[in-house]
Order: C-alpha cells, then sequence, then structure tokens
C-alpha cells in the first residue's frame, strides 16, 4: 500500500498550492490588501501550515488506517459521516471553481469563441484519466511537471525585471499594516491549508513521520514563489493599477519587451500553468473519490472518478452565471467554507486527544 | 474484448480526442488577419476618426523599399494600406473598418498609437480604457502624438530606413531616441492620472536625395503636455525633451556643446552614463522633491583653450555642466507646474514613502503640485576622459594668423 | 442535455466492463451504479435550471455573514 514517497508527497503539494494562487488568485489579493498582499501572503501560508499540523498529528496515530474508516470511532457515526460529506462538498466545490475560472481565463484572452463546455470536457477527461490509474499517477505527474513548472514560473519576474521600479518597495514598508493583510492571509491561509488533507491518504505513504518536513517544504517553496510572484506586480504596475486588472498575472507576462521573440511567449507558459493546475484537480478528485468509496465501503476508489469528474465538469458549467456573480462569491463565502472543512480535521485531533486523555485517567484509576 | 480490439478502441479514442482540440474552435486563417501595425486617433467635425495601418503581406517583395514618394512605385504597389472611417465613437469606427476589410483585425502586433492633437485635447480616455480592455492590445503600447490632422500626412509620409511606419516608431523607442510613454504610465494613480508628456511627430523634408515636392520624412519634435488626459496648450521643445527624458531616466546617451568657462570656446560632450534618483523629502508639512543626477561625459570636441589635463579646469568644466544641466532640469519642472501636471509621476513617489500625510494632500495633489511644492536639483558630472587627444587641434597645430 | 446524458452513459459502460471482472461483487456494483445515476440527476437538475438557480446563490447567503465576521 505505501507507494507514494515523501518527495513526491512534497512536489505534489508545492504545484497544489502555488499554481491556483499565482494563476488566479492575485488579483483578488491586490485588491483587498495592496501593499500589504506580500505580508498576507506570508502569514496565511504560516496559518495554513498550522492547520496541516494538526492533521499531520491526527494521521500519525494511525498511519495505517484510512481516516474515513476510523473517523466514526471518535466523533461517533452519525456526526462522523456528515463531516466526511462536507469535506468532500468542499473540495468538490474547489474543482468547480478551478474549472470555472480556468475556462473563463482561457476562453477570455486565448480561445475567444470556445464554447466552456469544451475546456470542461477537455480537461475532465484528461484529469479522469489521470486519476483513474490510482493514486500513484497522480504524484507522478507531479513529480513529472515539478521542475518545468517551478522554472517557467521563476522565469517570469526575471523576464521583467527590468520594468521594475524599485521604489515602490518602499511602500512594502511605509505602509505596513497587519489589520490591511488580515483579509489577504484569510484567503491565503484557506488555500494553504489544503494540505490538511493529506490526512485521508495516510495509509499510501512511506515514511509517514516525515510528512511534517515535506508540507513545511511544499510551504515554504510554494510561498516564496507566490511572493516572487506578487511583489512584481507591485513594482511594475503599483497598486491601484493592479488591483483594477482582472488577471494581473497574465498582464504581467505580456510586459515582457525583452525582444520581439519572449514578447509572445504568455502561451507556452500558460500550457504550463495548466498542467500544474491539472495536479492539483487531480489530487482533488482523488480524495473525493476515496471519501465517496470509503463511506460506502467500498475498497475501491476507481470506479468513482469518472462520474465525480463529469459533476465537476458539468457542476463548473453551472455554478455561476456570470464573472460578477463569481467575484462575489469569491469574496463573500467561498473562502470561508474551504476553511470550515479544513478546520474538520482539527476537531477531531481535539476530540481524539481528550478522549485519549481520558481513557488514560479510567486506567489509572482501575489501577 | 481482445486486446487488438481494445487496444482499437483507445486509439480511436485518443484521436478523436485530439481532433476535439479546443483551439479549433476559434482558429483563424494566418492569411485571414489583418494585423494593425498602428493606430491612428483623430478627432473631424463628424466625429472620432480612426485610422488602421495594415501592412499588406501580399504586396510585400524582397527588396523592394516600401514608403511612398521614394521611388517610382505606383501607389497600387506600396505594402501599406491605412484604412480609415469616422464614427461617434472609437468602437463604432472599428466596426466600420471591419465591414471595409475582407479579413479579421487582429490587434496582436500593434505597439504604436499615434493620436491627433484635436482628439487629445478632449480627452485620451477612451483611447486608454480601449488599449485595458482589449485582451490583444498591451499595456506597454506607445502614444504619440501629431499636431493638427494624422491622417494625411502619416499615411504619405516618406519612410527611407524601413519598410513600415510601424518599424521606425519601434526603432525610435528601442534605440531611446524618442520619449517613451506607454499606456500604463498614465494609469499609475488616481493623484496624477492621465498627466503624462506625449513625444510629438514632426514632418520635414531633410532627405536631400528625394525629388522636391515629395512628402516630408518622420522626426522626433518635442513634446505636448497631458493633464488629467487632456492635451495642454504648453509644447516642450526638443532641448527641454532632452531634460524630460533624463528625468525619467530614458536619456542614456546625448550629444551637447557648452562653452567653455575660461575662453568661451564651444566644447562638445557625449554622455556614457546618466543616472537619475528622484526621492521625495517631507521636512515638517511640506514636501519636498529631490531629484539627483549624476552623469558621465566624454570630450568630444574642444574649440576654447582650456587646459585638459589640469584637474581644476576639468573641475571648472564639470561644474557649467551642472550648472547648464540643473537649468534644464529646472525649466522643465517648472514648465509642467505652470500646467498643472505632474508628468514625471512625483506623486508616486510621495505616496510610497509619506502614505499618512499624502492621502491628506492628495485631492489636491495638482494644485500642490503646481503651487507649493518645494523642488531641489542636484547635478554631479564627472568627465571621464578627453577623447582621443589633449588639446584643441587649434592650440596644438594651428597658428594664429594676426 | 443530452450530451450529459450521452457522457454519464458512456461512464457508466466504461464502469459496467471495469466491475465485470469479478473483483467487485453484486453489492458493491449496485452501489456504483447507484451513484452514478444520483450524480445524473444531479447533473441533469442543475444543468436544466442554471439560469434561475446557480449553486453560488446559497453558499454566498450561509456562508457570506461568517466570513464578514472574521473579515
Amino acid at each position: 500500500m505505501q507507494t507514494v514517497t515523501q518527495a513526491q508527497l512534497f512536489k505534489l503539494f508545492a504545484l497544489h498550492l502555488f499554481s491556483t494562487m499565482i494563476a488566479f488568485m492575485l488579483g483578488i489579493m491586490m485588491q483587498q490588501s495592496g501593499y500589504n498582499g506580500p505580508l498576507g501572503i506570508l502569514s496565511g501560508a504560516l496559518i495554513g501550515l498550522g492547520m496541516a499540523f494538526f492533521a499531520y498529528r491526527l494521521g500519525m496515530r494511525r498511519p495505517d488506517r484510512f481516516f474515513v474508516e476510523y473517523g466514526k470511532e471518535i466523533v461517533g457515526r452519525w456526526l462522523h459521516t456528515p463531516l466526511v460529506l462536507f469535506i468532500a462538498v468542499a473540495n468538490l466545490l474547489i474543482g468547480m471553481i478551478n474549472f470555472w475560472e480556468l475556462q473563463d481565463f482561457l476562453i477570455q484572452f486565448y480561445l475567444v469563441s470556445t464554447p466552456p463546455w469544451a475546456i470542461a470536457g477537455l480537461c475532465g477527461i484528461c484529469i479522469a484519466y489521470t486519476v483513474r490509474f490510482g493514486v500513484n499517477s497522480v504524484f507522478r505527474a507531479a513529480e513529472g511537471i515539478f521542475l518545468f513548472s517551478l522554472l517557467s514560473f521563476l522565469l517570469i519576474p526575471i523576464l521583467v525585471s527590468e520594468s521594475f521600479n524599485w521604489y515602490i518597495g518602499v511602500g512594502l514598508a511605509t505602509h505596513f499594516s497587519p489589520r490591511e493583510a488580515w483579509p489577504s492571509a484569510y484567503y491565503t491561509s484557506s488555500v494553504f491549508g489544503e494540505m490538511s488533507f493529506v490526512l485521508f491518504i495516510y495509509p499510501y505513504l512511506m515514511q509517514p513521520h516525515r510528512t511534517f518536513r515535506s508540507m513545511s517544504g511544499s510551504m515554504i517553496v510554494a510561498a516564496a514563489l507566490v511572493l516572487l510572484h506578487i511583489v512584481p506586480l507591485l513594482l511594475i504596475f503599483g497598486p491601484e493599477l493592479a488591483s483594477n486588472l482582472n488577471y494581473p498575472e497574465l498582464e504581467l507576462l505580456r510586459f515582457m519587451r525583452s525582444g520581439s521573440f519572449l514578447e509572445t511567449l504568455d502561451p507556452a507558459l500558460i500550457a504550463l500553468w495548466l498542467i500544474s493546475i491539472f495536479v492539483k484537480l487531480g489530487f482533488i478528485v482523488f480524495i473525493i473519490s476515496l471519501i465517496l468509496a470509503h463511506l460506502l465501503k467500498l475498497k475501491d476508489t476507481k470506479p468513482f472518478v469518472s462520474p465525480v469528474t463529469a459533476f465537476i465538469a458539468v457542476g463548473s458549467l453551472v455554478i455561476v452565471k456570470s464573472n460578477i456573480q463569481f467575484q462575489n462569491l469569491m469574496t463573500g463565502g467561498l473562502l470561508t467554507l474551504f476553511f470550515a472543512s479544513e478546520l474538520i480535521p482539527i476537531l477531531y485531533y481535539v476530540v481524539d486527544s481528550l478522549q485519549a486523555a481520558w481513557r488514560k485517567k479510567r486506567k489509572g484509576r482501575f489501577n | 474484448m481482445t486486446t487488438a480490439l481494445t487496444r482499437l478502441f483507445k486509439t480511436t479514442a485518443g484521436l478523436l480526442a485530439i481532433a476535439l482540440l479546443t483551439g479549433c474552435w476559434s482558429s483563424i486563417e494566418l492569411n485571414n488577419r489583418a494585423f494593425v501595425s498602428v493606430m491612428l486617433i483623430d478627432q473631424t467635425d463628424k466625429g472620432v476618426e480612426l485610422t488602421l495601418g495594415f501592412p499588406l503581406t501580399n504586396r510585400l517583395i524582397p527588396g523592394q523599399t516600401g514608403g511612398s514618394g521614394v521611388s517610382a512605385t505606383a501607389s497600387s504597389a506600396q505594402p501599406n494600406a491605412y484604412i480609415s472611417r469616422v464614427g461617434p465613437s472609437l468602437e463604432d469606427a472599428l466596426q466600420k473598418i471591419q465591414g471595409d476589410v475582407p479579413r479579421q483585425i487582429a490587434f496582436g502586433q500593434t505597439h504604436s498609437i499615434i493620436i491627433g492633437s484635436r482628439f487629445a485635447e478632449r480627452g485620451v480616455e477612451p483611447i486608454l480604457e480601449f488599449v485595458l480592455r482589449n485582451p490583444y492590445l498591451k499595456m506597454n503600447t506607445n502614444l504619440f502624438l501629431v499636431e493638427g490632422p494624422v491622417r494625411n500626412k502619416v499615411a504619405q509620409m516618406s519612410i527611407p530606413f524601413e519598410r513600415f511606419l510601424a518599424s521606425v516608431l519601434n526603432g525610435y523607442v528601442s534605440n531611446r531616441q524618442i520619449m517613451s510613454t506607454t499606456v500604463k504610465d498614465l494609469m499609475y494613480s488616481k493623484a496624477n492620472g492621465g498627466d503624462g508628456l506625449l513625444p510629438i511627430l514632426g514632418f520635414i523634408h531633410n532627405n536631400a536625395a528625394l525629388a522636391p515636392g515629395s512628402p516630408p520624412s518622420l522626426t522626433t519634435a518635442g513634446a505636448a503636455i497631458l493633464r488629467n488626459g487632456k492635451l495642454v496648450e504648453t509644447r516642450l521643445k526638443p532641448s527641454e525633451l532632452s531634460s524630460a527624458r533624463a528625468i525619467l531616466n530614458q536619456l542614456k546617451q546625448y550629444i551637447y556643446s557648452i562653452d567653455s568657462p575660461t575662453d568661451g570656446g564651444k566644447i562638445g560632450f557625449y554622455t556614457t552614463s546618466l543616472d537619475m534618483t528622484i526621492r521625495p523629502a517631507l521636512t515638517g508639512e511640506d514636501f519636498k522633491i529631490v531629484i539627483r543626477c549624476k552623469l558621465q561625459a566624454v570630450i568630444i570636441a574642444s574649440d576654447s583653450e582650456i587646459d585638459l589635463e589640469s584637474k581644476g579646469e576639468i573641475r571648472q568644466l564639470e561644474q557649467a555642466i551642472n550648472k547648464i544641466a540643473n537649468e534644464g532640469f529646472a525649466s522643465v519642472v517648472a514648465k509642467t507646474r505652470q500646467a498643472g501636471a505632474d508628468v514625471f509621476g512625483f506623486a508616486l513617489y510621495f505616496s510610497v514613502r509619506y502614505p499618512r500625510e499624502w492621502n491628506r494632500i492628495k485631492e489636491q495633489w495638482r494644485d500642490y503640485y503646481k503651487n507649493r511644492l518645494e523642488v531641489k536639483i542636484e547635478t554631479d558630472a564627472m568627465l571621464k576622459r578627453s577623447g582621443s587627444s589633449v588639446h584643441s587641434i587649434r592650440e596644438k597645430f594651428l597658428n594664429d594668423e594676426a | 442535455m443530452t450530451a450529459i446524458l450521452f457522457i454519464y452513459g458512456l461512464i457508466a459502460a466504461i464502469e459496467w466492463r471495469y466491475t465485470r471482472t469479478g473483483k467487485h461483487n453484486k453489492h458493491s456494483r449496485l452501489l456504483i451504479f447507484g451513484f452514478i445515476a444520483l450524480l445524473l440527476l444531479l447533473s441533469e437538475l442543475l444543468y436544466l435550471i442554471k439560469l434561475k438557480f446557480q449553486l453560488a446563490e446559497p453558499i454566498i447567503a450561509i456562508f457570506n455573514p461568517l466570513e464578514k465576521l472574521l473579515k
């Protein structure tokens, strides 16, 4: 059963964390926090890691059993099932929202008259195909694409560095305001907290005691990369202009003036982003199918992958009717939902610790 | 199912998936695209006049010179087309042009936008809005100004060095011969949004190889000041424009001459490097901006008897340069202050460094810039070399004949 | 709408072939196909009423107050 190495876990989580944050969420960070975006992202990353820590400790107590199975021993069956279903629904929503962001982004800039269902369909097929081969294929895909993706994301700030107005960097210090940074920190922590879903795949991990080291490594790499993108945004556009752009990362890419060849390089970089996003979505689909299979007491997760992916694809077409509603959703509740779903493992950890302490007391009394 | 059948099924499914490539919905044949290389926007009595300059790929012949009026090429062999239409707004004119052109208009290669002065007087916001919202136009598109009606002047000028106007403009920008103002530069902050310098494109007859009566060619001719997106009366002369470009750190190599402090003879210099640092300062309640210039120069000609080996004389020369540079910077800043337009983006420096005090005055920033801002300019010139020879030719080799 | 039906049908066919291999008992297969049917119904439902009801609405309604509190 133990087939996933810690290195693969590190790479998967790193891709999972920075891919959608850089591609889709930088605009919201700029709007909410301006100069304090970097501070918010850094704090949010630490908070997210903190949340995942509890999931790590909980998983370490029973590293060879699936959480969905032993959860009912902790909080009872009538509470466990709804909570785990809630996590599954939250993951479904993550999937749908990411699919929607993907289509909106691609259609708006590159594939202008393509119908959204074509994009949802093809991406769905890719993801379903990957995940259907089992947990190994998702992690191997992450391992394979990690280096390329990292290099491409690192390339962007370097290529636009000649347009930096370095003096704006002073603003990072003079505008320091934790109050202003809090919304970004909150949103970032709901993204980085997705690492707490590692709880579900403990039996697949080799050397489970080193999981926290891998997760910390992922957090550091992802946070560094996101910072390397949001700071150039500030240095080139300034906070007022950057908060007005729908996809600031794309505008950043287009600002490269280093010769006519690289100016139109953006589609090639977009392709690499897409693969990273597929890896993230693959992991999410796998978690959902794992939860559903174990809830229905089935050992095999494979039959659930395709219908779940199809449902996510269809759901992404109907979840919001316009960009405006999407903005309302993102800044008005969705990330709180994700945050709540990541707090659930903490609840289990607390209850489990209390139970263990109580059991020890009882044993002590009988002696 | 046998393995052969399974394999067949899988390969057909794979091929089907490839055939349904999402790009095929919105693919446009390269031959079916008309790439806009330059946009000309002007205001006429009947509305907004939009002219799009297209390179005509069907007329491109290797070795052809391009432009019009250069040789005896008939106008039908010109490799450019400037399609022009008038409409109540930019978008309406664009729709009309698309109706005239048998290909899909594509903006992906547009790097320059030339604005007519009459349009700029009414405000350039429609252009900024258009560029910002269009997914294909980039924010580092360069903006230029032409005095008077744009269309005929630009479409019919002669272009000796390149095939297309866009290449000339791109050449000016990449060689840093012209002020480079992009769409992004006009949008940094609300306090000074729409304030900027637009380089003016002039037309002169400076090519002796052309027959008289040929259309003029392009030249760089000073700059115009935009305030809040609208053109104001003041213009900057080319010499003032050089100082302005220096302040914006766009001037790297520059040739000029000054009168020698010793005997008034002309000494020519070539600036090899020029670094400007602009720093905001706050003394009490008053904002001050400090502009520091460090430049290194090389002497390229000397008509004076100044002794270029003596340190003292060199120092005098450097101070003369400093004085002239300071005067140049001060006069150009004063001119923009008189127009009430913060074209150098000082607002950004203050908003970055002193946010709290900035918030108090940002509503009246232009007024503050015009009347109350203290400006301090320092130049530090360093003469590195005196060229290949030490004394001037006149001094060393020519005799003074009485 | 028919496209969704077609896709789910395709998925059901694939899973039918996969679960025929004797590793799964009758009960599991019933659960799997029941689940596929459930998702099919949900997908069709969401798709048919997509103009009147978006999933985003209840999410915003429930979680917005909480988010306002936390921000």
